[in-house]
């Protein structure tokens, strides 16, 4: 009985071993290493980014950070002391630091190589490097707003940095170090080293010298206007790719921190809404054409204003312009021209363009904290609105989405997609991943197209926007001067924005260029005063660069064409 | 009887698994302790650990005394000649176990030791011999006369005075082994079976019920017991309601034991051990230690050899020649199955943690003598049985 008792005893003790050796052997296994590997990570080189021509802009140079092994310290106070006035740091901090029980202190991360170098020399017991990297941008400013920045951990934080910060950073790896219950290390014991995957490249379809380029007019503007914002965006109207993109106020991005939040946190390309005004008037014209509600025979007569519902839209010359044709409508970008015109569109088929055109929504562009533009509801949409409408006011849009839908217009048809990154590469340059141009859908018809570009070659040759003419090419584009809303919704007196919208050369475009100045300061503040000539220096620039041929004939046929007349919006 | 007759009638099975139980203690001693003493890092592979060794050494020491008094039982001494004092030494008993709370030392909040000199002693570890001793007597004037409740009640009496001392100290543990071996004796001594079972099955309903209540209302219910101690006895259960508490010792040590696999990590490989994962490693989770480093082969081979030793002592409970021997006999066994069970059921997660030492293993010298002297009375009663070939 007691016998039988007793192995009933070890039998239970027995089953309950198996039971945890067997079964659960392995689980508890892992767990038995989990608990005495502690893990160091390393980080992983973050790629670099390279603009279309393989010219490196944003690159991660190494920096040394320093760590102490508080143990190993022989004299604290002396090696706090030295410390501190080498890193210019806290005596006292440091001190705390070296009396901690732990075996692994970071005391400063990603020092000057200066500074490294010094305290390398030193040899201090129990002080310990770790290469890690920084981020360096290679141009500074240029482009500051499109590539983004990092933050200490090199995460992205805004910008391309930001969209393609998984792309971008690769795996960490570490260094595992075997230590006891009590956290000491245990010497020769498994040190692994797991090395870390850098980062891929990006290469973008940016172009370090037409970014440069626009750059450089940037900085005019500033100097001549000083407006509260500027933005240039130069894309290619029949793939999407950005060439360049540049933004006023901007910033270096090698030192973020110093500069206030709302330059950095922003980027006025894909973030601001404004009233886009008279460039607008391209949609409403080819909509038209290609609705067949007006045609090149057509006729119009401004009076110097017309009367909608109740309301009286003047044309900003108070003139009138008298009988013209369509043409001359746009040449002249005459407001009640254009408001009968959309107005002969109607509410339904507008609004049905604007969505086709990208208008209400955003581009996709690959830019944290893209806006959508602000569109009146079309329930609640009047002719009041159309009409207005129709010459760029009551409708908010963004410059990006503006220069993709003006590129639909001028390049056959199709809205495209905008975009910034071309191909993704591993560090042993394989392709991982290559953006092909995305036609989203067309939009026009081909002809229309044509046509478009014809009446925007005439408004640059003769009609307001004569100051973008760029000597030996053939340019079309549109300008535009719009008044500022107030915070109270109100128009804001003297306030305007003055934008230029063109493309280059007439016949097969490669280039397609906005330029928006916000609220240029003092009497000049027309688009085709501010903007327009920025647009001629440009285009100039960037044509000549690309290598594309000049047109000669062009320039007999201008002699005649630049008139006395005032240009204005 | 002549030393010569002694010495041919004496249990060497017994004798011999013994010491390769305490051989095999002494050797994941070393290994346990190798780990728990630390050794500085700048000065490590200068030599042998002597700090480590030092447990070994000290715990030889102990074997060797152990050994002395277990031959003097044996040799200088007739079991049935201890009937004659069960009354004096039932007396002293609970004196000593009443100085402990008066003059005893606190270790990790509980009464237990008393220093002589340079030894520190745990009276209850004896107290349990003496029980033994003095129950046994006690039963064999009451044989055959125990079949009613009523007549059980003289003999709780008699074991539950000590056990109460016990748990004043407060030591759960060793009064549940008190418990453990009035019960085996009990059995041995022709109680009634069944009324045995319903007293076990009754009370552990009752103590269970008890507890269960309390978890629900903890603020009704009134129990004898401190919050620490039912977290402790019961985080067995689910030992990941508190896995840096009460439950890290037996997380640990299941890991320890669960890593092992089935040849172990080998001797002074033993990571749960060597990097101190492990807690109390040298006594009461030696037998992790044993789990992780040896496997199951190991664990097997030692529960194997416990085995031995009990089903030895069961044997001796049998051919002794009077109810006195096999009673004490069936004390001692009850006390040893009772040690390795909750031991061994702790370290592997089905026994509460009530800090049993594994008997002949664990790092300690009281219990170490006890367990000795136990195999003396053994041998004693043996080595005195009817002449069977003569």
């Amino acid at each position: 009985m007691l016998l039988v008792a007793s192995i009933l005893i070890f039998f239970l003790l027995i089953t309950r071993l198996v039971w945890i050796q067997f079964i659960q052997g392995d689980e508890l296994s892992e767990k038995a290493s989990s608990y005495r590997m502690r893990k160091i990570p390393v980080e992983a080189e973050r790629g670099s980014i390279y603009d279309r021509n393989m010219n490196e802009l944003v690159s991660s140079i190494s920096a040394d950070s320093i760590y102490i092994t508080p143990s190993r310290i022989k004299d604290k106070e002396k090696t706090a002391k030295l410390l501190a006035s080498l890193l210019d740091m806290d005596e006292k901090a440091l001190l705390d630091k070296m009396n901690k029980n732990t075996y692994f202190e970071w005391i400063k991360r990603k020092v000057d190589w200066d500074t490294a170098k010094k305290i390398r020399e030193l040899q201090i017991d129990g002080v310990g490097f770790v290469e890690e990297s920084r981020r360096f941008y290679r141009q500074g400013t240029l482009a500051a707003h499109l590539l983004g920045f990092v933050g200490i951990d090199n995460q992205g934080l805004t910008g391309i940095e930001k969209t393609f910060d998984e792309e971008l950073k690769g795996v960490p790896g570490y260094i595992v170090i075997e230590h006891d219950a009590v956290g000491r290390e245990i010497p020769q014991a498994l040190h692994r080293y797991v090395a870390p995957r850098q980062g891929h490249n990006l290469i973008l379809t940016l172009d370090q010298t037409v970014q440069y380029f626009v750059e450089r007019e940037l900085d005019r503007i500033v100097e001549e206007f000083d407006p509260t914002s500027a933005v240039i965006i130069v894309m290619n109207p029949k793939t999407g790719e950005i060439i360049a993109l540049g933004v006023r106020p901007t910033f270096n991005p090698n030192m973020w921190q110093d500069y206030e939040s709302c330059i950095w946190d922003r980027n006025m390309a894909i973030w601001y809404n404004y009233e886009p005004g008279s460039t607008f008037k391209i949609i409403t014209a080819a909509i038209a054409l290609e609705e067949k509600k007006v045609s090149m025979e057509d006729y119009f007569y401004c009076s110097g204003n017309i009367k909608i519902s109740d309301r009286r839209i003047r044309c900003w010359e108070p003139e009138g312009h008298g009988s013209q044709s369509f043409k001359e409508v746009v040449k002249n970008s005459c407001n009640p021209g254009f408001i009968e015109i959309g107005l002969r569109i109607g509410i339904e088929r507008f609004y049905s363009y604007l969505r086709n055109f990208g208008f209400g929504d955003i581009t996709g562009i690959e830019l944290p904290g893209e806006a959508k533009g602000i569109v009146i509801d079309e329930k609640k949409a009047t002719n009041l609105n159309l009409a207005i409408m129709s010459i760029g006011h009551s409708i908010a849009v963004t410059p990006i989405q503006i220069i993709t839908a003006v590129s639909a217009v001028i390049n056959g048809g199709y809205l495209v997609k905008p975009y910034i990154v071309k191909e993704i590469r591993d560090e042993n340059n394989k392709v991982i991943k290559e953006n092909k141009p995305q036609k989203i859908r067309q939009v026009i018809s081909e002809s229309t197209s044509l046509m478009m570009r014809k009446l925007l070659e005439n408004v640059v040759l003769e009609g307001t926007g004569k100051n973008a003419y760029v000597e030996g090419y053939s340019v079309g584009g549109k300008t535009g001067t719009a008044q500022v809303v107030d915070e109270d919704g109100g128009y804001a007196h003297g306030k305007y924005v003055s934008s230029f919208v063109g493309f280059a050369p007439v016949d097969d475009p490669c280039i397609a260029v906005l330029v928006m100045v916000q609220e240029p300061k003092g009497d000049i503040y027309y688009g085709s005063e501010v903007a327009a000539p920025v647009f001629a220096r440009l285009a100039r620039d960037i044509l000549r660069y690309m290598g594309i041929p000049k047109q000669i004939d062009i320039e007999s046929s201008k002699e005649h064409d630049i008139l006395d007349e005032t240009d204005v919006n | 009887m002549t030393f010569g007759k002694i010495l041919n009638r004496m249990d060497y099975v017994l004798l011999l698994t013994v010491l390769v139980v305490i051989s095999f203690g002494l050797v994941t001693i070393a290994s346990a302790t190798y780990a728990a003493i630390p050794v500085n890092i700048e000065r490590e592979g200068a030599g042998i650990n002597w700090a480590a060794l030092k447990f070994v050494i000290k715990q030889v020491v102990w074997v060797l005394i152990g050994f002395g008094f277990m031959f003097a039982i044996i040799f200088f001494t007739s079991y049935e000649s201890w009937r004659k004092y069960w009354k004096i030494l039932y007396v002293i008993n609970l004196l000593m176990l009443a100085a402990v709370l008066v003059v005893g030392t606190t270790v990790s909040g509980a009464q237990r030791w008393i220093s002589l000199g340079p030894f520190v002693f745990q009276p209850s570890e004896f107290a349990k011999i003496i029980i033994i001793v003095t129950f046994a007597s006690f039963l064999t004037h009451r044989e055959r006369r125990l079949n009613r409740l009523i007549d059980l009640m003289p003999a709780f009496v008699f074991v539950g005075l000590p056990i109460l001392l016990i748990l004043i100290q407060p030591d759960l543990g060793t009064s549940l082994v008190f418990l453990a071996i009035m019960l085996g004796m009990l059995f041995m001594a022709g109680a009634n079976p069944k009324l045995l079972a319903g007293l076990i099955g009754g009370s552990m309903l009752i103590g269970g019920g008890w507890l269960y209540a309390y978890f629900k209302y903890p603020d009704k219910i009134w129990i004898p017991l401190h919050d620490y101690q039912i977290d402790r006895l019961t985080i067995f259960i689910d030992p990941y309601r508190d896995p840096l508490g009460d439950g890290y010792h037996i997380i640990q040590s299941q890991i320890a034991i669960g890593s092992g696999g089935i040849a172990g990590k080998g001797l002074f490989n033993g990571t749960q051990n060597q990097l101190n994962f492990l807690p109390e490693q040298h006594t009461d989770f030696i037998f992790s230690v044993v789990g992780e480093e040896f496997g199951f082969i190991g664990s097997i081979v030692l529960l194997l050899l416990f085995f031995i030793i009990i089903y030895r002592g069961i044997r001796i409970a049998y051919l002794s020649k009077d109810t006195f021997g096999t009673l004490l006999a069936i004390g001692i066994v009850s006390m040893l199955t009772f040690h390795v069970l909750v031991n061994i059921g702790m370290t592997i997660g089905i026994m509460p943690v009530t800090g049993l030492p594994l008997p002949f293993f664990s790092y300690g010298g009281s219990s170490m003598l006890t367990n000795l002297i136990a195999v003396g009375i053994l041998q004693n009663i043996y080595s005195r049985r009817e002449k069977l070939i003569f």
